[in-house]
């Protein structure tokens, strides 16, 4: 089958690569890119441990397909936070002991970021609910939930001074 | 100061050691690994929760290009009833094998019954779909209850 030729945007980095027109953005990205941060939990849109930034809109990109990344602006936990500092997100994440195995780890941090630039003051119920599409096995939720709550107040409090 | 607060672990919050390589998605799993010329395994699994194998016929993913192995339940030596330490306690060897991969009867739903190693997973779950396996689901129980 002929390969597709896709050019797109990767946390701000150009990207250019070749992908069967039946391959996954996730696959294109651990595999053809090497950017393995992003983690296959089910492969069916269920647990959002492939959770994606793609044009502004979050998406499990297991059920996403490569091809439909041209002139796409895709990002992903790679682009969160860098090697000088975390993401306040990411901090907290760590302060509250919101990760286990981690493996839904980076699916959180970036339905997380979502969360926190649609509502930056969400409430406790509606943090539940948007994040109910990351399935975590290790927590329980309630430090994920404790860790969102409390990078929304200290994000709130960084941007008033 | 209370005796617990003097600690330096013991009662305090401490940050994971690995919780920075886990937050930034730098940390490595095992499905992360890439190595020249790994191979990828797919099991053919039983879709029924009890099965008589008429035949299992891998020749078709055998012949595929990329795969470098296909195994069946006869390619392992035939073992004989025979009772063995394992873990907790005792356990019958060839009950063992039967668990690893089907034998003459799938015995639950999901139970092995062929694995192919292939260059690529593309190639390994095309191999799954070119190895046919005949199995009649087991209705004898069910017929009798219904009697």
């Amino acid at each position: 089958m002929t390969k597709a030729h896709v050019t797109t945007s990767v946390n701000g980095d150009p990207y250019e690569f070749l992908c069967e027109p039946g391959e996954t953005l996730l696959t294109v990205l651990r595999d053809d890119l090497q950017l393995t941060g992003t983690k296959e939990g089910c492969g069916s849109g269920d647990c959002g441990a492939c959770s994606v930034m793609l044009n502004g809109r979050l998406v499990c990109s297991c059920l996403v397909l490569g091809v439909e990344a041209e002139g796409a602006d895709v990002q992903t936990v790679e682009g969160i936070g860098n090697n000088d500092s975390l993401h306040v997100i990411q901090e907290k994440f760590l302060e509250h002991a919101a990760l286990q195995c981690g493996i839904c780890t980076p699916g959180l941090i970036v339905s997380v970021k979502a969360l926190l630039e649609e509502n930056p003051n969400p409430t406790e119920e509606e943090a539940r609910y948007y994040l109910a599409g990351n399935l975590c096995r290790c927590t329980g939720y309630d430090k994920i939930i404790r860790a969102v709550l409390d990078a929304a107040q200290t994000m709130k409090e960084e941007s008033a001074i | 100061m209370s005796e617990a607060e003097s600690f330096k672990y013991v009662g305090q919050r401490t940050i994971r050691p690995d919780g920075f390589d886990k937050v930034t998605g730098r940390a490595s799993y095992g499905a992360d690994l890439a190595l020249p010329g790994m191979l990828w395994g797919k099991t053919l699994r039983s879709p029924h929760a009890h099965a008589k194998i008429l035949s299992v016929d891998v020749s078709a993913a055998e012949n595929h290009s990329d795969v470098m192995a296909v195994v069946t339940f006869d390619d392992f030596p035939r073992l004989k009833n025979e009772s063995v330490v394992a873990g907790e306690g005792a356990a019958d060897i060839l009950d063992l094998a039967r668990n690893c991969l089907a034998d003459d009867k799938a015995l639950y739903h999901g139970h092995a019954i062929a694995a192919v190693a292939a260059r690529s997973e593309k190639a390994a779950k095309e191999a799954l779909s070119l190895a046919a396996a005949k199995l009649p689901m087991h209705t004898k129980i069910v017929k009798r209850l219904g009697e």
